[in-house]
């Protein structure tokens, strides 16, 4: 069984905007998410800038998705929220409304307590696993430690009472758009009739963002105030964090025709890689990116010349941007039609979604071959020469976009591919 | 999209039991106790002080610079060690890696303090002083913790270590993300997406933080273990240069289900449902499975569910399969225990033979179907199951 897929629905929170719609004609409108930022309770951290959700606007939309009841990491509350949004966007309010539908995410690091050990210290002054576990009850259960990395996937199947497969993808920035291929995968065999894809994620937490920094991938420079993520620009220095989620409905074309349901876009093929090169840094030539791409093209049977867009992972730190270039170059070489394509880096506005990153990059390539707009590189001001592609600087351009790619990799490696196509029956 | 049939084979398997499956299942049927005492788990609760620990493989082990260990910690390296077994025969014919290669990871998530206890401390004495307190994470946090808390980072290490870069995937956190592994996996070279495929899973590290969520979740008390389970996926007509080629023995994947259930009787429903999909997909029924080899449920909840899916399934079934787990040798291995448990069907299928759980024993016997079912219950309600079936058929 092979069977066409399609998108019916989607969903988003994310700095940009609290539901798909807003952060659409942000994205289209080239509105920046990224803010002068400091870790709650923190001060003088060296990463002075990210892309926060706004937590009383959240709680004030979301609040009832959200689950306010129970105690739940940030990413998952996002994600809650994001998945309700697409399967109310779908018009699937309930089991019965599709076939069978499953559940599959994309999720990073748990989030945990900066402080959560300091019930470890005993009477005496001393630290000791035995005196934590005598004050385990007061450990926060909304960490990660307690919210363990399936709550998502799990808590979105539970809540909408999904029978099918809920899965958990852990690939790093890639994880959303593994969620997303499999996915497509599942329907495609006849395994599900739908899923609701995509991923959440928040490094925002004293962990995990001094994790990253201590890895060089964060930007610390003030120079730019909040244009600092520069993707594919020369003074480009590193990426710049952002938390949220993106979910959207993928369904089989039976199934949504037979509904009735809005189809925004068709998804044709999905492809990953390993770069088995370094955990540090992506392979110097972007063979590992290069491949995801071209798999990603031969599964959606679909030729490099018919590609008219591409939404980079652009991430704006020195390494990935003229390797994902090259990869580009690569893939397109035939007749030069990497001159001809118009790349877009979603993350200038949206900020680094991490493990949620392809979700939201996703939504923008789908709307992206629904409305015929390519959304802008904000901040590429001097173009660095080894990224001379056309990357849409500062402005979106209306254009016919019948096929584009979507890309995301992750540290060590991990590279995940999509491509969509404007839906024709 | 091409359907192949995909014949799985080169067990990698690391485990308190030993290193190979046919250890696992000496160990079992003689009823060693493989337990070790751990420094961290002595005190009044857990109410144990052994559990089923492995020893973290060194460089030299494990066949990488010292660095390797700098951004890895114990799960990525029982990782790489399983991966290492399961490839060695592969690795000394030379046709290991390249882009046909590909990889399919269950890996738990790294679930240990950041802080070392040493700076605790200074943190309890800074935690008023908010310029203070990312100074101190700054200094006190490991350098590379930003990808040795990144559990996909095992991914990446084997991919450098061994080539691989084909296509991949990995998943987490519990003994679905195992199972799952080996469904995409071995679709990955029944589609043709993949010539050969790596799939794998590992246990978390036993570390005191754990057993504060494990009860979170309703742990039953259940002894947990260190290890990791590693095969490959491969056609099986046998590529050229293939361990299928060289006559080493294996299995085919010849069904699965998947399935979702979040309360006990949908979580039971949802367990027969992926059991009822596997059989059907292997063109089989309860009549055609000779052994059972059901998920170490390490929750009272999960336990019963299983139970109760597993009786319902086999009530008419004459004779009703044998059941074993192998938690008793190997504790429970989180992702790697239905890969681990696969591995112990491989060796039964090869041999005609299955374990028997007998009261406190474990006995062999003649196996009378060719076929083994192996159960996988993730946390939450996450279900999957896959039928082997011996390879000569």
């Amino acid at each position: 069984m092979s069977r066409r897929v399609v998108v019916t629905g989607l969903g988003a929170v994310c700095g940009l905007g609290l539901d798909w719609q807003t952060m659409w004609e942000g994205l289209t409108a080239g509105r920046s998410a990224i803010r002068a930022w400091q870790l709650p309770g923190v001060a003088d951290f060296p990463v002075r800038y990210a892309a926060p959700v706004d937590d009383a606007a959240f709680a004030a939309r979301h609040g009832a998705e959200a689950d306010p009841d129970r105690p739940l990491e940030r990413r998952t509350r996002f994600g809650l929220a994001a998945a309700a949004q697409a399967l109310a966007d779908a018009g699937i309010d309930g089991p019965g409304a599709v076939g069978r539908i499953g559940t599959a995410v994309g999720s990073g690091v748990p989030e945990r307590d900066p402080y959560e050990l300091l019930h470890a210290i005993g009477e005496d002054g001393r630290p000791s696993w035995q005196t934590l576990f005598g004050r385990r009850d007061q450990l926060d259960r909304a960490s990660g430690l307690f919210c363990t990395n399936d709550a998502l996937a799990a808590g979105i199947a539970a809540r909408h009472r999904l029978r099918g497969p809920a899965l958990n993808f852990s690939t790093a920035c890639a994880g959303a758009t593994h969620a997303i291929g499999h996915g497509l995968r599942m329907i495609r065999r006849g395994e599900v009739d739908a899923m609701v894809v995509g991923g959440a994620d928040s490094v925002l937490n004293l962990p995990t963002m001094t994790g990253l920094h201590l890895l060089g991938a964060p930007s610390t420079s003030e120079l730019f105030g909040d244009r600092l993520c520069r993707a594919f620009d020369r003074d480009r220095s590193g990426l710049v964090a952002a938390e949220g989620a993106a979910m959207v409905v993928l369904e089989s074309e039976e199934s949504a025709r037979r509904r009735g349901a809005t189809v925004y876009a068709e998804l044709v093929g999905f492809g990953t890689s390993l770069d088995a090169h370094q955990v540090t840094a992506p392979h110097p030539e972007g063979h590992g990116a290069a491949l995801a791409m071209s798999r990603a093209l031969a599964d959606g049977q679909v030729a490099p010349d018919a590609v008219d867009s591409i939404n980079a992972h652009g991430t704006s730190t020195p390494l990935n941007d003229p390797i994902e270039t090259r990869a580009i170059k690569d893939v397109f070489a035939a007749g030069e039609h990497y001159r001809k394509l118009a790349v877009t880096a979603n993350k200038t506005m949206l900020g680094h979604l991490i493990a949620a990153a392809g979700a939201p990059e996703l939504i923008a390539t789908v709307l992206s071959v629904r409305d015929g707009i390519v959304p802008p590189t904000l901040n590429l001001e001097n173009p660095d020469p080894a990224c001379d592609l056309d990357y849409v600087p500062e402005k979106a351009r209306y254009q016919e976009v019948s096929v584009a790619v979507s890309n995301s990799f992750g540290f060590g490696g991990l590279n995940a591919s999509l491509v969509v196509r404007g839906y024709e029956h | 999209m091409t359907t192949r049939d995909v014949r799985l084979t080169a067990p990698g398997l690391y485990t308190a039991a030993g290193t190979d499956p046919g250890d696992l299942w000496e160990t079992l049927v003689a009823g060693k106790d493989t337990r070790r005492p751990t420094e961290a788990l002595a005190g009044p609760w857990p109410e144990f002080d052994t559990a089923f620990l492995v020893d973290d493989p060194d460089a030299a082990t494990l066949g990488v610079h010292r660095r390797v260990l700098r951004t890895s910690e114990k799960q990525a390296r029982m990782a790489l060690y399983g991966a290492r077994l399961a490839l060695a025969g592969a690795t000394e014919r030379g046709t290991v890696g390249g882009p046909g290669w590909g990889l399919y990871l269950g890996l738990p998530t790294v679930d240990e303090e950041l802080l070392r206890f040493g700076a605790l401390d200074r943190l309890h004495q800074v935690a008023g002083s908010p310029g203070d307190v990312a100074a101190l994470y700054g200094r006190e946090v490991p350098p590379f913790s930003g990808l040795s808390h990144l559990n996909s980072t095992a991914a990446a290490h084997v991919s450098a270590v061994f080539g691989l870069t084909g296509a991949m995937a990995a998943y987490s956190p519990f003994s679905d993300a195992g199972l799952t592994a080996l469904i995409d996996g071995a679709l990955s070279v029944a589609e043709g997406e993949n010539e050969a495929a790596l799939v794998g899973a590992v246990s978390p590290k036993v570390h005191p933080l754990l057993f504060a969520q494990y009860e979170e979740l309703g742990w039953n008390g259940a002894v947990p273990g260190e290890g990791a389970a590693f095969l490959l996926a491969e056609p099986a007509d046998g590529a050229t240069g293939s361990a299928a080629a060289s006559g080493a023995p294996g299995a085919r994947l010849a069904g699965y289900g998947r399935a979702f259930g979040a309360g006990a009787e949908d979580r039971s429903e949802a367990i027969a449902e992926a059991v009822h999909a596997a059989l059907e997909t292997a063109g089989t029924d309860a009549d055609g499975i000779g052994w059972v080899l059901p998920d170490a449920a390490w929750t009272v909840d999960g336990a019963r569910a299983q139970s109760a899916a597993l009786d319902r399934v086999f009530a008419g079934a004459a004779p009703r399969p044998a059941y074993v787990t192998s938690e008793r040798a190997t504790g429970v291995l989180g992702p790697a225990h239905p890969l681990a448990h696969a591995l112990l069907a491989l060796h039964g299928l090869a041999s005609g033979r299955r374990l028997v759980a007998d009261g406190d024993a474990v006995r062999e016997e003649a196996l009378p179907a060719p076929r083994a079912l192996v159960l996988a219950c993730g946390a939450r309600g996450q279900v999957c199951a896959v039928v082997l079936e011996g390879a000569e058929k």
